[in-house]
């Protein structure tokens, strides 16, 4: 009896444990949401092609343009991406980046790399990148929904 | 030396767009930028309009000065970009002189066709005849990249240059990757002008 007793609450337990582990997937927060607007392109970003008297319209600075992102940007699809892939592992691993020495992303730096060009290693990123403005809040979220991302 | 004033705009105009640093040129290990000196006669090629009519390229350049462009509608990373460019230069020269022209060419006549070419040019806002669009034959477009020197690693293949060709059809200049829009219309007005 006692045994059935254990049996039924580790039961109870793995059930309420999957509803919050589905919950939480479910139901990103709004900052993951509006991470998922920039890189989509669906909410506006600003950014600027280095050297350029005007910033680019939203449709030409969009993430999306040249970044694959999340668990669908699988290694076999980084020949088609233009850009790095941008995925939780590539970003926090350390890794050499266009000739510097190992580095790896935190969000400092990733938003110090998306408004100045300038990556972990100090080594500047290609002028094809736009420079972008955007408040920390924008740039927290872009984070979060590269490194923790949600289903759409 | 004083110049007059025409070749000032001219040389200001190429400076602003060569001006951007020299690692800019490696990052995309393309060929060169800056004035093209001898300038070059159009390849002898054929291409077709965005009206379906086949057209030697020459014709289409000869008697504007014009700022081509490579690019693809499947392609989705720096040509975007490239078209805000031309849309924002088109923008520019919106009443100034109608013999400069702004001319997009595919590098991608497999996965391109007119309908393709002429909704990438609408999506835009391209408004003939001061931006239009070609598309040459699938056995040219290699001696078309190694002319304009238009080639780039990655999946997109090409440089975001623009490459201005003047009146004779001769090419003059070669930009840098995403020249600023404003620099390009002062560009081509310096070549357009009479020196």
């Amino acid at each position: 009896m006692g045994c059935t007793k254990g049996r039924w609450l580790s039961l109870l337990l793995a059930a309420l444990g999957a509803v919050a582990a589905l919950s939480a997937v479910a139901a990103p927060s709004a900052p993951q949401v509006r991470g998922r607007e920039l890189f989509a392109g669906t909410a506006a970003l600003r950014g600027t092609i280095t050297g350029h008297a005007s910033a680019l319209p939203p449709a030409g600075a969009r993430c999306v343009n040249c970044h694959a992102s999340g668990p669908a940007a699988a290694p076999a699809s980084a020949a088609a991406s233009f850009g790095p892939l941008l995925t939780r592992q590539r970003l926090t691993e350390p890794l050499p980046r266009r000739g510097g020495p190992p580095s790896r992303y935190d969000e400092a730096t990733f938003c110090r790399l998306l408004r100045t060009g300038i990556d972990p290693a100090y080594v500047l990123i290609t002028r094809s990148m736009p420079r972008y403005e955007l408040p920390d809040a924008d740039c927290q979220a872009l984070w979060l929904h590269l490194t923790e991302p949600t289903l759409p | 030396m004083r110049h007059p004033p025409a070749r000032r705009h001219l040389l200001a105009a190429a400076a602003a767009c060569v001006v951007v640093p020299a690692w800019v040129g490696r990052a995309w290990a393309h060929g060169s930028f800056g004035p093209v000196q001898p300038a070059l006669a159009a390849p002898a090629l054929h291409v077709q309009d965005t009206e379906g009519r086949r057209t030697a390229l020459a014709a289409l350049l000869k008697g504007r000065t014009t700022a081509v462009q490579l690019m693809f509608t499947g392609c989705s990373a720096t040509c975007p970009i490239q078209g805000a460019l031309f849309a924002q230069a088109q923008q520019r020269l919106a009443s100034g002189d109608p013999h400069l022209r702004l001319l997009s060419v595919s590098i991608d006549p497999l996965g391109d066709d007119l309908a393709a070419l002429r909704a990438w040019l609408a999506r835009f806002g391209a408004q003939a005849p001061r931006w239009t669009a070609a598309l040459p034959p699938l056995g040219d477009v290699d001696r078309w990249l190694d002319f304009l020197r238009g080639r780039a690693p990655g999946t997109d293949r090409h440089t975001a240059q623009a490459f201005v060709f003047d009146r004779q059809a001769r090419l003059v200049y070669r930009t840098e990757d995403m020249p600023d829009p404003g620099e390009l219309v002062r560009l081509m007005q310096g070549i357009a002008a009479p020196i």
